[in-house]
C-alpha cells in the first residue's frame, strides 16, 4: 500500500508492464504513487503497457494528471483500462499527442553571454539617464525662465510630505547624532582635559559634512523612495500615458515640483538637523560642566560663513539628485507590482550612492579651492 | 438535491449602510449560476461575502453545509480548498510565472513530487487554452489570457465550486465568448460548479443555468430563474428594462 488513500501494484508479463492503481487519486495521496510509478519506470528496462484503474474510486485532477503523464512516458499505446466513466470525461480533455516533449528547460546562459547582456542593460540604463538629465535640464532651465509654469500647489504638497512631515525623523536623528559624536569625541578629548573642544569638533563636522550628508540619506530612502513608488504605481496604472495624451508633459506635471520641493527642503532640513545636532552636542558638554554660554561660544569660532555655505551649496546638488533619481525611477518603471518595487529600490540605491559620489566631488573641489 | 451553496436570510453592510437587505437562494452542484444587477447593486459585495473575505452583517452562507464566516482554522482551510476564485483583474501574482502562478496552491497544499506538480500546473493551462505560455509573465499576456490563466490558477486543487467575478468585463466579444465556451466546458466536463458575477447580456445568455437580480432600489433578489424566461415573461419593468437593455427613461 503506497498511502492510506491510492495505491500501486506492479506487474511484470514478459518484457512489459503493469501499473494496477486503486484507491483515492486525488491531490493529497497522488504523490506517493506517482513518486513510486516514475522510480519504478527509471529503474526497469521494460515498456509500461497497462494502466489498470480498476480499483480506483476516486481521480481528480493529479490523479488524471498521473495517467496523463505514465502514458506520455510509456508512449501512445499504453492502455489505460477500467477507469470510471465518471472519470472519463475528464481524460478525454488531454488526448494522447504522439511525439510529443515535454517543453525542455530553456539553457542557462554562457558567462560570456550574461557579461554581454548586463553589459548591454548597463548602457541602455545609462542612455536612459542622460536623456532624463537632459529633458530634465530643459525642463529646470524653462521653469526657472517662466516659474508660473511650476505646478506650485504640487510642489507645495511634495514640499510639505517631503520636508513638514520628515522634522520628527530629522528631530531624533539630528539629536542622537549629536549626542553620539560629542560622547565619542568627548571620552578621547577628556584625556588630554580639552572636552570643551568637543563643541568645535561636532559644529565643524555637522555643519560642513554630516548634517548635508544624513540629511540627504535620509531624503533618499524616505522622499526619493516615495517619488519613485508613486511615480511607477502611476506609470503601472497607465496615469503617466493619459498625462502624455492629455498633452500634459510628465515632465513639467511629474518631475519639475518634486525637483522644486527636492531643491527647496534638502537646505531646510539640513539647517533643522545642523541645529538639533548641536543641542544634541551641547547636552553632553553640559554633562561635563561646561555652560551653555561656553559651548554657544566655541561653536561660534569654530563656524564661518564660509563654512555653512560650503555645506548649505551640498545640499541643493544632494536634493537635485536625490529628486532627480527618485523620478528618474519611476518613469523607468516596467509593469505590474514587482516593477514598482524594483524602481524604489534602485532610487534608493542610486540616489545614496550619487549622493556620497558627489560630496566626494564637493570635498575634492573645496580641497582645491582651499577652503 | 442538496444546495452546494446555501445564502440565508443575508445581509451585507459597510459602516452600518445596509448594501443588500435579507437575501435567501440556494445554488446546486453543477450550475452555472449568475449574479445579476446594474453598477452598484452589491454584487460584488455578495461574492466576496460567498467566498469568506467579508463576515454577513446578519445571517449565513453556507459552503457544502459549512460556514466559512465562523469556520477557523484546518475548518476554513478544508472550505477554501474546495472553492476557488477567479478576481475581475485576473491578480496573478506578477513576480511569477503563469506555471509557477498555477503551481502555488499545489506546492502549498500537497505533497505532490515536483515533476508532477510541473505536470498537473501544464495540464491547468492546457485546459483554459494557454499551452505553451508556461513561461510567460502576467504583464507579458492580454487581458483575456491573465482571465484564462487565473481560472486556471483557481482550478489547481480542483475545486467543486468556482467564483468568477465579471469574466468578461473589458474582453472582445471573441475572447469573451471563449471565455464562456470555457466555463461551459469545465461545467460539463468536470462538474464544476460556477458562481459569476456580470452583467454582459451576451454571456448571460450563453452560460447561465440560472440567475438572480439584484435591484439596488429595494437591496433585494427582484428576480430568478432562467434569463430568457425573464427576459420574456417577467413583469417586473426594471428586469424588462435590462434584458431588453433599454435606459431608465425609455
Amino acid at each position: 500500500m503506497a498511502s492510506a488513500g491510492a495505491s500501486l501494484e506492479v506487474r511484470q508479463q514478459g518484457d512489459s508492464l503493469s501499473f494496477l492503481l486503486a484507491g483515492r487519486l486525488d491531490s493529497e495521496s497522488t504523490g506517493t504513487v506517482w513518486r513510486k510509478a516514475f522510480k519504478t519506470l527509471d529503474q526497469s528496462k521494460s515498456r509500461l503497457k497497462t494502466l489498470d484503474a480498476t480499483g480506483v474510486d476516486y481521480c481528480d485532477g493529479a490523479g488524471i494528471g498521473l495517467l496523463v503523464e505514465l502514458r506520455r512516458r510509456g508512449g501512445p499505446d499504453v492502455e489505460i483500462r477500467g477507469l470510471g466513466e465518471q472519470f472519463r470525461p475528464l481524460l478525454d480533455l488531454f488526448p494522447p499527442t504522439p511525439g510529443e516533449d515535454l517543453p525542455s528547460k530553456p539553457e542557462k546562459p554562457s558567462i560570456a553571454e550574461e557579461t554581454g547582456r548586463a553589459t548591454m542593460a548597463l548602457l541602455r540604463d545609462l542612455g536612459k539617464q542622460v536623456t532624463f538629465v537632459g529633458e530634465m535640464v530643459i525642463a529646470l532651465g524653462r521653469a526657472m525662465l517662466h516659474p508660473g509654469e511650476i505646478r506650485w500647489a504640487d510642489a507645495i504638497r511634495v514640499a510639505e510630505e517631503a520636508g513638514v512631515n520628515a522634522l520628527p525623523i530629522i528631530s531624533l536623528m539630528g539629536f542622537l547624532i549629536g549626542l553620539i559624536l560629542a560622547f565619542q569625541s568627548a571620552t578621547q578629548l577628556r584625556i588630554v582635559g580639552a572636552e570643551v573642544f568637543v563643541a568645535d569638533l561636532v559644529a565643524v563636522s555637522v555643519v560642513r559634512e554630516l548634517g548635508p550628508l544624513m540629511t540627504a540619506i535620509l531624503l533618499a530612502g524616505r522622499s526619493g523612495a516615495a517619488f519613485a513608488a508613486e511615480i511607477g504605481t502611476m506609470k503601472v496604472n497607465e496615469e503617466v500615458d493619459a498625462l502624455t495624451t492629455m498633452g500634459l508633459r510628465p515632465m513639467r506635471f511629474l518631475v519639475v515640483p518634486r525637483i522644486v520641493a527636492g531643491l527647496l527642503m534638502a537646505p531646510l532640513l539640513t539647517i533643522y538637523f545642523d541645529l538639533v545636532a548641536l543641542v544634541g552636542a551641547a547636552v553632553v558638554v553640559g554633562s561635563f560642566g561646561h555652560g551653555l554660554l561656553t559651548f554657544t561660544h566655541h561653536v561660534h569660532n569654530a563656524l564661518s560663513l564660509t563654512m555653512f555655505l560650503c555645506g548649505m551649496i551640498k545640499t541643493f546638488a544632494f536634493g537635485l539628485i536625490i529628486a532627480g533619481v527618485g523620478c528618474q525611477r519611476g518613469l523607468d518603471t516596467g509593469t505590474g507590482a514587482v516593477a514598482v518595487g524594483l524602481s524604489t529600490t534602485r532610487s534608493v540605491v542610486a540616489g545614496i550612492l550619487l549622493t556620497i559620489l558627489a560630496d566626494g566631488v564637493f570635498a575634492g573641489v573645496y580641497f582645491g579651492l582651499g577652503i | 438535491m442538496e444546495p452546494i451553496i446555501r445564502v440565508e436570510n443575508f445581509t451585507a453592510a459597510y459602516d452600518g449602510n445596509v448594501i443588500i437587505d435579507d437575501i435567501t437562494f440556494d445554488v446546486f452542484p453543477g450550475e452555472v449560476f449568475v449574479i445579476l444587477g446594474g453598477s452598484g447593486c452589491g454584487k460584488s459585495t455578495l461574492l466576496k461575502h460567498m467566498i469568506g473575505l467579508y463576515p454577513p452583517a446578519r445571517g449565513r452562507i453556507l459552503i457544502e453545509g459549512r460556514d466559512l464566516a465562523v469556520a477557523g482554522g484546518g475548518e476554513r482551510l478544508a472550505i477554501l480548498k474546495r472553492i476557488g476564485v477567479m478576481y475581475q483583474m485576473g491578480a496573478l501574482f506578477g513576480s511569477m510565472t503563469l506555471l509557477e502562478n498555477v503551481r502555488l496552491p499545489l506546492e502549498e497544499y500537497t505533497n505532490l513530487p515536483d515533476d508532477a506538480m510541473d505536470a498537473i500546473a501544464r495540464m491547468k493551462l492546457q485546459l483554459v487554452g494557454l499551452k505553451g505560455f508556461e513561461s510567460h509573465m502576467p504583464s507579458e499576456i492580454s487581458g483575456g489570457m491573465k482571465k484564462r490563466a487565473a481560472i486556471a490558477r483557481a482550478m489547481a486543487l480542483d475545486p467543486r465550486i468556482l467564483f468568477l467575478d465579471e469574466p468578461s468585463a473589458g474582453l472582445d466579444p471573441i475572447t469573451s465568448a471563449e471565455l464562456d465556451q470555457l466555463i461551459l466546458k469545465l461545467a460539463k466536463s468536470l462538474g464544476i460548479t460556477f458562481v459569476v458575477v456580470t452583467h454582459e447580456l451576451p454571456s448571460i445568455y450563453s452560460i447561465a443555468d440560472r440567475v438572480i437580480m439584484l435591484d439596488k432600489r429595494v437591496k433585494k433578489i427582484v428576480a430568478t430563474g432562467r434569463p430568457a424566461e425573464l427576459r420574456d415573461t417577467s413583469t417586473n419593468p426594471w428586469v424588462k428594462q435590462f434584458f431588453n437593455r433599454q435606459a431608465e427613461s425609455a
